[in-house]
């Protein structure tokens, strides 16, 4: 029974599914930490009008989607800059703004394309060899990124002030760190699908804070909720005939309730 | 080292902020900023360490004669305690991690020593977000001390804490004082416990009403019409300043 994890179908969602949880729940400690839940969100969100402008102007999805996310979160950020108004009503005056842009063009494209149903909910059994290459690559990107500037994001998301003080741009980190989310968010649309992808970043770094004593632990714990919910998810949706991206999320969800018990309750701390 | 301001006004909307500030201080002095709720002391101190501008091209913030502009540019010896350390407790970050990765501080002897002379050795491996208020000011107060910092700001830096951590937190910043030669500047609504330390104060309402040695301050007439109406902001009883 086994085997059928081993066949190329199975070893290739397996694969995905382990590089964009490792790299969620990596970037995911900053979402935390800096409380940007509504801003993936909306990232999310709003790559369901990137999939239908690019399905409308015949274009490849999943490579679109990539440079949409991104434009999509420079958007925020330069409106944010240039407005009154607080950083969350500006993310969501232009997630509106995409998402009703986006339903408009979905309207035309009514009456054939499935492609929608599968980002929405996403389907990671179903990834190609593009999709595989693109999850590799920004694998590769991001967790060179945070190699080198997680200390300093770190710093500039646990204490703004005193980061401007050392002579750190916190505003072209804050940038950075929106575009790499809005990058990883692209991505891993195509796992969990843009209703649940924000779970990959929320939920595992959320789950590991109940339980560290320390912020290596933070990151750890967090990295291993992601990897392990993200593997075991795929193969109960393969043996279960469970949809992945629900399955995986389901599972990080459990691992959540579980350090919130282990926490108040077991007083656990590792 | 000497702090020159010069012409600082500053101005949101049609509120006016601070109007033509002009001081100097003395290389290795300890000065309080006193003043009532929004006379502008954060505001000054904002625009002294370079983290706002001031209006116009008039105004000057010079150290040791040198821009502030060009001193966080190339190096940052300001340092800042802010009044309300804004951050998540329940970040589970210890002690050690905090200054490990915010200061790239190495283990070792300065990094013991000054954790020795801050109290807080023993809590090197405790979350921040379980430290109480004093602890945490202890906490940013190293946090300065392993960047080297030259000049020290301070907004209300025993306002959260008790009379015994009050009394360590001052015990602290008069060794930095005087022993490193660190120059401290203090924003403080507590005048009693201000004068029993400071050597300089500098009473501001928008403008600066009056300016001068602690205890030259207390006595004379200038800080009773300045506190005119807050009187129990000062009037714990008598000078009790150690240097008087």
């Amino acid at each position: 029974m086994l085997e059928i994890l081993l066949m190329p179908f199975a070893l290739k969602a397996l694969f995905v599914s382990a590089l964009i949880s490792v790299i969620c729940a990596w970037s995911g400690i900053f979402v935390t930490i800096k409380n940007m839940a509504f801003f993936s969100e909306s990232i999310s969100h709003s790559s369901l009008a990137g999939i239908a402008i690019a399905l409308w102007l015949g274009f490849d999805p999943s490579l679109f989607l990539v440079f949409f996310s991104a434009a999509a979160a420079a958007l925020i950020a330069l409106v944010a800059q240039s407005s009154i108004a607080s950083r969350d009503s500006v993310i969501g005056i232009v997630h509106a703004t995409i998402m009703s842009a986006g339903i408009i063009l979905l309207g035309f494209l009514r009456g054939g394309n499935t492609d929608i149903a599968r980002y929405l909910f996403g389907d990671v059994l179903a990834v190609t060899s593009t999709d595989l290459y693109i999850c590799s690559a920004l694998f590769v990107l991001a967790a060179a990124y945070l190699a080198k500037f997680s200390t300093t994001h770190t710093l500039t998301c646990l204490t703004p002030e005193l980061a401007r003080l050392n002579g750190i741009n916190v505003k072209k980190y804050d940038f950075m760190l929106m575009i790499l989310l809005a990058l990883i968010i692209s991505v891993s649309v195509k796992i969990a699908g843009a209703i649940l992808v924000t779970a990959l970043l929320v939920i595992p770094s959320n789950a590991a804070k109940n339980i560290s004593a320390s912020y290596n632990s933070f990151v750890i714990l967090s990295i291993v909720t992601g990897l392990t919910g993200a593997v075991a998810g795929v193969a109960a949706s393969i043996f279960l005939d469970f949809p992945t991206g629900p399955s995986i999320v389901l599972l990080n969800s459990i691992a959540y309730f579980a350090s919130l018990f282990a926490r108040n309750y077991l007083k656990i701390s590792i | 080292m000497e702090i020159n301001v010069s012409g600082v006004s500053c101005r949101i909307g049609e509120v006016e902020i601070l109007k033509d500030i002009n001081f100097r201080l003395e290389s290795g002095s300890f000065t309080a900023i006193v003043g009532p709720n929004g006379a502008g002391k954060s505001t000054l101190v904002k625009i002294m360490l370079g983290l706002l501008k001031p209006d116009g091209t008039a105004a000057k913030i010079l150290y040791d004669g040198v821009e502030v502009a060009e001193v966080n540019k190339n190096r940052h010896w300001l340092g800042y305690v802010p009044q309300n350390y804004a951050f998540d407790r329940s970040v589970p970050i210890t002690l050690d991690e905090f200054f490990k990765i915010t200061c790239r501080a190495e283990e070792g002897d300065k990094y013991n020593s000054v954790l020795e002379s801050l109290k807080l050795f023993k809590l090197k491996k405790h979350i921040m977000g379980g430290l109480s208020g004093g602890e945490i000011q202890r906490a940013l107060i190293a946090y300065n001390l392993f960047h080297d910092k030259r000049v020290l700001f301070l907004d209300e830096p025993t306002s959260a804490i008790d009379i015994e951590g009050e009394t360590l937190v001052y015990s602290i910043l008069n060794n930095l004082n005087k022993e490193r030669k660190i120059n401290i500047i203090i924003i403080s609504h507590d005048i009693d416990a201000v004068l029993k330390n400071v050597d300089t104060v500098v009473c501001l309402n928008k403008t600066i009403h009056c300016m001068g040695g602690a205890c030259e301050i207390l006595e004379g007439s200038m800080i009773q019409k300045f506190f005119e109406g807050h009187r129990g902001l000062y009037q714990h009883g008598g000078c009790h300043h150690g240097r008087c």
